[in-house]
């Protein structure tokens, strides 16, 4: 799709897309959002991207995100294992107060997990859709 | 509110089942997900949707005195069939993408060999 | 330690296979022999399982520290031993006939992966504790087996994989529904907790309802009549090595779900409906299943369609609902995933030699490849019911059933259906195996020692299991009367539950 139009909404709305999406992140263990609805708006954004600024012939060429997705499981994994290391069941978290008064941040393991499933889902869409986008053949 | 969503769900069901009996791949895509919409709302709906419900957290010294709040499980139920709906969804499309290539049409004809 | 291993292994291990063999995706060969030894884990392990529950231990594994009525259990009884135990068997020599049956770049890419998927769901939709969670694997199972049978990518493929694909999505959606209202009008989904609950009484009709449904969706799953037209034509249509796994492990999977929660929640159920019903719905089936292969005109298709006529057999067993009869239902169960794989490995050289599946189109098989005929014979023999096979000793046991039970129409039904299933097996033998040689395009393509070896190492386990049907049965029979008596069931999933309260108090 050649579209000056939509060239110019992709480059404003990748950096906004980006934004909202570590704002999901961040908030995910005790309000909407998480790692998941994250790691969506972020591929969605960058499909857009794609669609507006790649050449239809480039677009089938397998992008190499296939390495987040291995690399979003090790961390989540990983998150789990600690705690069955330390003694308790698979997946349990652990939460921590940083700073004091008003300036509390609430952190918790679970953010770690959140990374984990935005780095596999942003992978794994990002591929399914660049397939789909070639296309020839999806593989 | 109980009786929205149970109309609701069962309108999507419905028009999810009749795209679903469509020819066309892409519809019978279309049809799945919002088959599956309508069953994530009625399981939903079927846990209960007590008015004015807290979400299912527990505040440190508040304990379980907030009055109702939304049954977690049902959510947990909900969430993992939306990621399998994706994957089945992924599924139909692709599947419909490789029938084009390999046919040159769009739609599914009828078994012309029996 | 090791309990808690050997429940985690049937799910976990291919699941890390699946995963390992995926960067290796294009090494054909190197994915079979990491899936081969793999497998030979998954095998061992099993037989340990069976070992460890073969005297009645039920291992119970809560997962993350919840209690059972919230959380996810696997349990592993001897029933599911012994299912994991045969799963492997025919999920080991489907491997062993990949290497040589798989055509073409894309089946070779992807069959390894998606195979160690499919067991993943397998595995799990065994060992589950409760029916969110067998929801979830179902849809495991059903994703891999989607890809895989339209892993050739014709447009025929395509076109008949279509149906197949549509019946069990909304299968599926109606299981998630039920399983909805079920966990609303019961407030678990544990099936322990539900067959305690269901047994107390005062649950709503709405329960009931979506009992009823949970049941009609594995009918789905089982190709039970009236809901088994997705399958003859999708089958033969799959790869070769697809079109047998589905007939080992897939309908089979259908069966164990029934198998697990008929006497869990039917047994309690209002009316007492349920068992008559099944065993018309039996009946039916077998008969069926019966006439619509002799109406098939390939290899497979004959096959493909007697899946459905021996899921009836497996049903009646169950429908009569005694300790002889589901052991006898049990039996035939296992027989048939050796005997039916084995008879789909066989059809699938010969469709190799012939180039094409279609009956009549070659003669003389059994001049030319008489190790092959011999694997066919022995494991259509078996199917059809000749001594001293395990096809026999199932019948045998499931007429005994029957008839002790008085239930002797259906019991009629079964013979007279296992004299239709000799003649169907006969066709294909006079039509591909018999007279002279001729026919044969490409006699050379037969000849690989994967494919033969599979067939007949799973041909010669049906003769074993008809020559040592006794001690077998009588294993099978403890197996059954554990399954029609809840009660240890029920009482150690919540136990586990008392010991993780337990655990966590200090």
């Amino acid at each position: 799709m050649n579209s000056f139009l939509l060239r110019q909404v992709a480059r404003g709305v990748l950096p906004v897309a980006v934004l909202f999406a570590i704002y999901l992140l961040l908030r995910g263990h005790d309000a909407p959002g998480g790692g998941f609805v994250a790691g969506l708006v972020t591929s969605a954004a960058v499909v857009l991207h794609a669609l507006a600024n790649v050449a239809p012939s480039e677009r089938a060429r397998r992008p190499r995100v296939l390495g987040s997705v291995w690399l979003g499981l090790l961390v989540a994994a990983g998150t789990g294992l600690v705690a069955v290391a330390a003694g308790g069941p698979f997946l349990t978290h652990s939460h921590f107060d940083v700073g004091s008064g008003p300036a509390t941040i609430h952190l918790s393991t679970t953010l770690l997990f959140d990374v984990g499933v935005f780095l596999v889902v942003v992978g794994s869409t990002i591929t399914t859709l660049a397939a789909f986008a070639g296309g020839e053949n999806p593989r | 509110m109980i009786g929205l969503a149970a109309a609701l769900s069962g309108v999507l069901f419905a028009c999810g089942l009749y795209l679903l009996l469509s020819r066309n791949l892409q519809r019978m895509a279309i049809g799945f997900l919002l088959l599956s919409n309508g069953i994530n709302l009625f399981v939903l709906t079927s846990a209960g949707l007590p008015a004015r419900a807290a979400p299912p957290l527990l505040v440190e010294g508040e304990g379980a005195s907030r009055g109702p709040f939304a049954d977690p499980l049902a959510q947990a139920f909900i969430l993992t069939a939306i990621v399998i709906g994706l994957g089945m969804a992924a599924f139909l499309l692709a599947l419909s993408t490789r029938h084009h290539d390999a046919s040159g049409r769009d739609d599914v004809e009828g078994d012309d060999e029996t | 330690m090791m309990d808690s291993l050997l429940v985690l292994i049937p799910v976990g291990l291919p699941l890390i296979t699946a995963a390992l063999l995926l960067p290796l995706t294009g090494r054909a060969r190197l994915q079979q022999a990491a899936a081969l030894v793999s497998g030979g884990v998954l095998l061992a392990s099993a037989m340990l399982l069976c070992a460890r529950t073969a005297r009645g231990a039920i291992l119970v594994l809560p997962l993350g520290g919840w209690s059972p009525r919230v959380g996810i259990v696997w349990v592993a009884d001897a029933l599911a031993a012994v299912m994991l135990l045969f799963v492997t068997i025919v999920s080991y020599a489907t491997l062993l006939y990949a290497g040589g049956s798989l055509r073409g770049e894309r089946e070779r890419r992807y069959f390894y992966p998606l195979h160690q998927f499919l067991l993943v769901g397998v595995g799990g939709s065994i060992v589950t504790g409760d029916i969110f969670n067998l929801f979830v694997f179902f849809e495991v199972m059903l994703l891999a087996s989607f890809a895989l049978i339209a892993l050739g990518g014709r447009a025929r493929q395509v076109r008949m994989g279509v149906p197949y694909v549509i019946v069990n999505l909304v299968g599926s959606a109606l299981f998630l529904a039920a399983v909805g209202a079920i966990y609303g009008a019961a407030g678990t989904v544990n099936m322990a907790e539900l067959s305690l609950r269901a047994g107390g009484g005062g649950l709503p009709g709405v329960f009931w309802g979506a009992t009823a449904l949970v049941l009609i969706v594995f009918m789905v799953k089982t190709a039970l009549f009236p809901v088994f037209a997705w399958l003859p034509d999708s089958y033969p249509e799959a790869p070769v090595t697809v079109n047998a796994l589905f007939a080992g492990l897939l309908t089979k999977v259908g069966v164990y779900t029934l198998f697990r929660t008929i006497p869990l929640l039917g047994g309690t159920a209002p009316g007492g409906w349920l068992q008559p019903a099944l065993v018309a719905i039996a009946a039916t089936t077998m008969l069926v299943g019966v006439l619509g292969a002799l109406g098939r005109s390939t290899i497979r298709g004959v096959l493909s369609f007697h899946i459905v006529s021996q899921v009836g057999y497996m049903i009646f067993g169950l429908a009569l609902f005694t300790p002889l009869a589901l052991a006898a239902g049990l039996f035939h169960t296992l027989h048939n995933m050796l005997a039916k794989t084995a008879l789909i490995f066989a059809g699938g050289v010969a469709e190799r030699i012939c180039g094409s599946g279609k009956l009549y189109a070659m003669r003389g098989l059994a001049r030319t490849e008489p190790w092959l005929a011999a694997g066919f014979f022995v494991a259509a023999m078996s199917l059809a019911g000749m001594p001293p096979l395990s096809g026999f000793w199932g019948k045998w046991f499931l007429v005994a059933g029957g008839l002790a039970a008085d239930a002797p129409v259906a019991t009629g039904i079964s013979l007279l259906v296992g004299l239709f299933t000799l003649a169907s097996m006969l066709k294909i033998w006079n039509a591909v195996f018999w007279g002279e040689p001729e026919g044969q395009r490409y006699p050379g393509r037969g000849r690989h020692h994967g494919m033969l070896g599979a067939t007949l190492s799973l041909a010669a386990m049906t003769l074993l299991m008809g020559l040592f049907a006794a001690p077998m049965f009588s294993h099978l029979e403890r197996v059954a009367t554990q399954l029609l008596d809840v009660t240890p069931y029920v009482a150690a999933v919540r136990a586990a539950e008392r010991r993780e309260v337990h655990a966590e108090a200090p």
